[in-house]
Parts: C-alpha cells; structure tokens; sequence
C-alpha cells in the first residue's frame, strides 16, 4: 500500500512538473528551475521503484539517492512556487521512507 | 422646509468617498498633474478580495526576439476615455477595446517599420487622446508614435485617419531632426495633450554617438500637426559637438500657471563629457515650459555635467504642500539617483533643502567632472547613498569569493563616482533607482508612493585603441550588446564603454538584498513613512524571498480608497498594497511582468483596473501581448 501510494504521488509529481514546465503563463513555464522539477520528478518514480526491485546493498544506496533527489526536487517546487508538485513530492518521499523502514523486504537468494 | 435634512443627507451621500468614481484615465498619468491617483473610492484593501478578472485581450504584437523582428517592450498605460480602452503596441498599432468585455472595437495599423532604428527594442508606452469638446468625425482624435518618428491621429470612434492632421492623418516629425541627424526622432512615449496643443518629445539611440540631434520639445495643433514652436535644451554652440538632452519620458502640466514640466536626459556622449566641458544648463534637468510660447520659466539642474546618464527619468508629479499655514503648488521629481526634489512649481526653487556637495574628481582622458552636485537629504532618498551594498555572502561564496575580489576590483568613491577605466560601480544602476514609472500621490494626504529598483551595475571606460578588440574578443563577431548591456561605442569619444550588472559567475547578484523595495513619504514634512521590500526576484523561475524583493519598471497607482495597485516586478504577477503600510493584500499571475501603470476607472458602475503585460528583458527574458482587465463590482 505504501509503496503504491510513494509511486503514485510520485507520478503524480511528475505530471505536475511537466504541466508547470509546459503550460503557458504558470510564471515558470519553459525555465531551467521547471527543467530541473521535471528531471527530478521524473527521476523519483524510477528511483522509489529500482529500490524496491534491488537487492539489500544497491537498495540502500538507490534508496538514498532517491530520497536526495525527492528532496532536492521538493525545494526546487518550492522555490518555484509550485506548492501541489512540493506536497506530492513530499507525500511520495514519506510514503517511501515508511516503505523502507517498516515495509516487506525483498530476500534475495 | 422639511426636504431640507433629506437634500443636505443627499449631497452628502454624493460627497461620500464611496460615491467618488473615477470617469476617465485619459493621460499616461491619469492626469496632467501626474499624480497616478484614481478617486475610486471602493477600491479599498477590504474590498481586494472581491476583485475579479474580468477579461484579458491579446494583441497579437509580440516577438522574443528569436526570429525576424527585435525583441518587444510594452509599457503602455491603457487611456479610458470616450467610454473606451484605447491601446498603443509595439508593433505601433492602435487597439480599441470594450472596457467591459475587452471585444475589439476597431484597431488601426501605422504600418510603421517594425526595425530596432534607435532603442534596441521595439517599444511602445501607449497612445494619447484629445477631444476639442464637440461632436463630429475627429473631433475625438486617438495619436499614436512609432519608432520612425510619424505621428498619427485618428477618429477615436472608428479609428480612421483624421485626414485634417499632418498629411492625410500622419505627421512627420522627423522633417524638423535637421541637425546631426544620425537617428530618428522615435516616438516612443505617447506626446502630452494640454488643450489644443500637442507637445512632443523623442527617444534616440543611447551610448552610441557623440554628436547626436539636440534635444528639444516641440509643441503642434491637435487638429492640423502645425508645429507651434520648438524649445532646444542645447545652447546652439555646443550643438556641433553634442546633443541629445532630449525629453524621452512622459512630461506634467499645470494650466493654470500655463507651464508645461519637462524631464530632460542627458547630452551625448552619456558616460563620458570631455566634448562638453562648458555648461549645459538644461541637461538633466527639469525644465519649465511655457505652453503658449515655448519660452523656459524656469529650470532645476539636478545632475550636473552628467556623465551617469541619470536622465530625469519621469514626469514631474504636481500637488498642493502646506507650508507654514499656507498652500504651495509644488513639484516632486523622483530621480534615477534616488533622490526625491520638492520645487515650487512656480519657480522652481526647492521646498526642502538641497545642498551643492564634493564630488570625485576622473581620470578619464579629457574628462572635467563638476567639482559639486546637488544633494537632498529630505525626504530621505530612496537609495542608501552613505554606502554601497555589502557583498552578498550566498553569492560570493557559491562564486569562491568572486564578488569580493570585484569590490576590491572596481571604482566607488560614493555617488557619482566617475567611469573609469578600471571600472566603476554604478549604484544606483543607469536605470535607477526610479525610472519612468514615477510615484503616485494621493493629492488629499500629500503622501507619495514609489517603487524602487536596488540594483549595482559596472560600467567600464575603453580607450578607443583596444575597443574594437576587445568587443572581438567578447564576442566573437556576435551582437555587442543586448537591451542597456553590453559594449557600446561612444563614437566620436576616446572611450567606448562595457556596462554590465554586477553579478557572480553562476549568474546571481553580488550585491545584498533587498533588490528592490517600496515606500511612502509625507510630502507636508519629508518623513519616509515605510519602506519595504517588494515583489519577488527571480532566475531560472526560482523565485527569491520576499525579504529580497524586485527591481522594478512601471509605476504605482494610489486609489482614494486607500489601495495601491502595481505591477512592475519581476515575478509576472501583478498586485494590490495597503496604502497604508506597504504590506501585500492581493496579487494576481499573469504573462510577464507588467512593466507598466495601470489605468483605473470607473465604467458603468464598476471600477476596473487595467494593466498591459509586456516584459521587458532588463528585468527578465519573458515577453507577452497580454491585456488584463479586473472588476470590482458595486456591493
């Protein structure tokens, strides 16, 4: 449930993104700071998914990295005044960070 | 007898600030006295949250810049007049608009080159209207400039040319640029109407040339384009060796005193004046203009032997001050440098102390900088001339120290420290400080609003030999120089010039927050009231804190119900302040920044506010055609 709930708000960030980069007048449309939101956005559904799929070592280190780039991004909405693509974002890194620490973990053999 | 409490409760019911209206804005002002104050009494700040888009209209005249055409500027204030919303573009079209739906009534094509011929875009700050107070065709007439110095006046019912003015309805003005004429009298600035006469002024092509067309101010009837008389700003000797002091901004009138008030720019070369040693003494200045016979009443040099081109940037802004009991019809010039001149408007000498300081001496080839310049101490100016910015920590250490090695690197000796050939900072920037969007006053209160771009520039003198060179080497054959940045040639002068903002390499400014601000002065004692942070910077779409705030282009518009209504910052929104504090109360996201004043009105009951959002790329690389109109409706 809460791994569904991490991609799907991460999917839901990054079609916001991608809406505030292309959308005329969203008073960052076609930045680089949008660019950056849309790469990150992007970045964290494959991020949240890869580690939940990998074994125990690259888990952590993919874990990481997504949670830095969820973070990253959610300040680049902010920053960008892009408040529901910060609060998807946000919910997806939670959601994700209680995955990891409670949820079911994948045994590799 | 007994209607008479019933009469007296009715006519004070129509004296009620809620029953004040707004019926016209009908100058780029609003008014002739320049004070930007709307009597729409319901606008208030609790009313704000009931102001709603109405509608939005786009012109369609717009360009990036990226393809055939230059880049667009718009900063037109819309006119009401004749139950109407007429525009000017920068394509140099006029647009009629239903001001309460905004469908198209009719527009009206100059068919004007659409070429960079002097500013280095193509710009537009709206259109002017007269009416002689009869009915008949042309008898209300719309005028509008273009880049390539026509005028044209058209019938503001169905826009066709008033065939009665100039030549079939266009009127050459640049048949009188007959003296060093290396560019055409732009248009640019909608002419100021004062009666039946037109006075017009001209934009040129800034840090290119030495000897340029003198500035002057012509005056031509409203209904035939006959030229009246023509004031030069040049003394005639030193007309083969300079020029410009031209009037490029918008111009106030009192007629009643029958003057017409004048901001003049600087003569050329703008950032160096060995060609031009003797005095120029209404360069820089403001300059009172009789309006029937073009005779100077009088003048106020407020820059002396001006090589910062700190031209005055707006329209003077005329009211009413008490002064020990009595009533003075006064003058207020904000200024690029920041400082706030109070005159008496009827002869020009200050209402407040302004005092002839020390200045640092050039060594620059040929330069004699005046030894003194004036200084106002009240109102406080709204620049911080004591000391230049501090270094921006964020920016010098995400530039390992560039920006403090710039401090160490560049010329300030304080204001008007000279251009160098080391590098000087320019603080305030060329651009102000305040620039042509001037200050609204609330002619009840004598309580001034203005809005304030905090921005340091470097401006770097290049000897002739090297100049050439090194725009080579900078560029590599490409454009020197975009919208007021980059190299520019002076030519005629041993220098050319590299003029740039005074940012790290990552691109951030090295100079401390706030980049612009916000402020009321009482006029009556020269008190600063507030002054606060305002708009939000911004670069690569990431908005900065508000604490930072926004350099600014346009101007403020005070309501009689005690609400000031601005766009001008970088962020594309436009806004609604409480007058009273400067704090925000309502903001709005629209196409680009509104680099322009609103026109508030009343129309059929409602009071509208109107902004045209065009960019501008000194502020940020975001054009638009947008117009957008919010209502607010009678409770």
């Amino acid at each position: 449930m809460l791994f569904a709930v991490s991609i799907l708000g991460a999917v839901t960030g990054a079609i916001l993104a991608v809406a505030a980069y292309l959308t005329p007048d969203t008073g960052v449309d076609g930045t680089t700071g949008a660019m950056l939101a849309v790469l990150g956005s992007v970045v964290l559904p494959i991020g949240i998914f890869l580690s939940a799929r990998s074994g125990p070592r690259a888990r952590w280190w993919l874990a990481a990295l997504t949670v830095i780039t969820g973070v990253l991004t959610a300040i680049a909405a902010y920053f960008l005044m892009q408040n529901l693509l910060m609060a998807a974002v946000l919910v997806a890194l939670l959601a994700f960070l209680i995955h990891l620490f409670t949820g079911p973990r994948r045994v590799t053999a | 007898m007994r209607h008479i409490p019933r009469l007296a409760a009715l006519c004070l019911l129509a004296a009620s600030p809620l029953q004040a209206e707004q019926p016209e804005w009908n100058t780029f002002n609003g008014n002739l006295a320049a004070t930007k104050f709307a009597d729409a009494a319901t606008l208030t700040p609790e009313a704000m949250a009931r102001l709603e888009r109405a509608w939005e209209f786009r012109t369609g005249d717009v360009s990036d810049g990226s393809g055939d055409l230059p880049e667009t500027v718009w900063s037109a204030t819309p006119i009401y007049a004749n139950q109407t919303l007429y525009l000017g573009t920068p394509f140099y079209r006029i647009i009629a608009l239903d001001p309460a739906t905004g469908a198209e009534r009719w527009s009206y094509d100059t068919k004007s080159t659409l070429e960079a011929l002097t500013q280095p875009a193509l710009k537009n700050r709206g259109v002017a209207y007269w009416e002689s107070g009869t009915e008949g065709i042309c008898e209300k007439r719309v005028l509008i400039g273009t880049m390539d110095a026509t005028l044209h006046a058209v019938d503001a019912d169905t826009g066709l040319p008033c065939t009665d003015f100039g030549q079939n309805g266009v009127l050459n003005v640049n048949k009188w640029n007959d003296t060093n004429a290396v560019f055409p009298f732009s248009l640019l600035q909608p002419p100021t109407v004062v009666g039946d006469t037109i006075l017009i002024g001209w934009a040129g092509k800034d840090w290119a040339y030495t000897v340029e067309p003198p500035g002057n101010l012509m005056a031509v009837d409203a209904r035939t384009g006959e030229l009246l008389w023509d004031t030069g700003f040049i003394p005639p000797e030193m007309i083969p060796v300079t020029g410009t002091a031209n009037i490029w901004s918008s111009m106030s009138a009192d007629p009643e005193l029958g003057l017409v008030y004048v901001p003049v720019s600087s003569p050329s070369p703008n950032y160096w004046g060995g060609n031009r040693t003797d005095p120029i003494p209404l360069a820089t200045s403001i300059a009172a203009i009789r309006i029937d016979t073009g005779e100077v009443a009088w003048s106020f040099q407020h820059v002396h032997h001006d090589i910062w081109d700190y031209d005055t940037p707006s329209a003077p802004t005329l009211i009413d001050l008490q002064r020990d009991g009595q009533t003075v019809p006064a003058l207020v010039q904000t200024t690029k440098q920041g400082f706030i001149f109070v005159l008496d408007r009827r002869t020009g000498a200050p209402l407040f102390p302004v005092e002839e300081r020390a200045v640092p001496a050039s060594d620059a080839e040929g330069e004699q900088v005046s030894p003194t310049q004036p200084f106002a101490d009240v109102p406080v100016p709204t620049i911080n001339h004591a000391a230049m910015p501090a270094v921006w920590p964020l920016a010098d250490l995400l530039s390992l120290g560039q920006c403090t090695k710039d401090r160490a690197t560049y010329r300030y000796e304080g204001l008007y420290t000279p251009p160098s050939e080391q590098g000087s900072f320019l603080w305030p920037a060329t651009a102000g400080g305040n620039n042509w969007g001037g200050a609204a006053v609330d002619p009840r209160t004598g309580i001034l609003y203005v809005n304030t771009s905090q921005v340091v520039q470097v401006l770097r003198l290049i000897p002739r030999a090297t100049y050439a060179a090194e725009v080579e080497a900078a560029t590599g054959g490409g454009p020197a120089s975009g919208n007021e940045a980059g190299f520019y040639a002076q030519e005629g002068s041993p220098y050319g010039i590299e003029l740039f903002e005074w940012r790290n390499s990552l691109g951030l400014p090295c100079w401390a927050p706030p980049f612009g601000t916000f402020s009321a002065y009482d006029l009556n004692t020269g008190e600063r009231l507030y002054e606060r942070p305002f708009g939000l910077a911004q670069q690569w779409g990431f908005y900065g804190l508000r604490s930072w705030g926004s350099p600014t282009l346009g101007g403020p518009v005070i309501t009689s119900g005690g609400v000031i209504l601005i766009g001008a910052s970088m962020d594309n929104r436009v806004r609604a302040l409480d007058a009273a504090t400067g704090t925000e109360i309502w903001s709005d996201l629209v196409a680009a920044p509104a680099v322009s004043i609103p026109a508030v009105f009343t129309h059929q009951g409602a009071d509208y506010v109107v902004w045209a959002v065009g960019g501008n790329s000194i502020l940020k690389p975001r054009v638009a055609d947008q117009v957008v109109a919010y209502r607010l409706d009678p409770p």
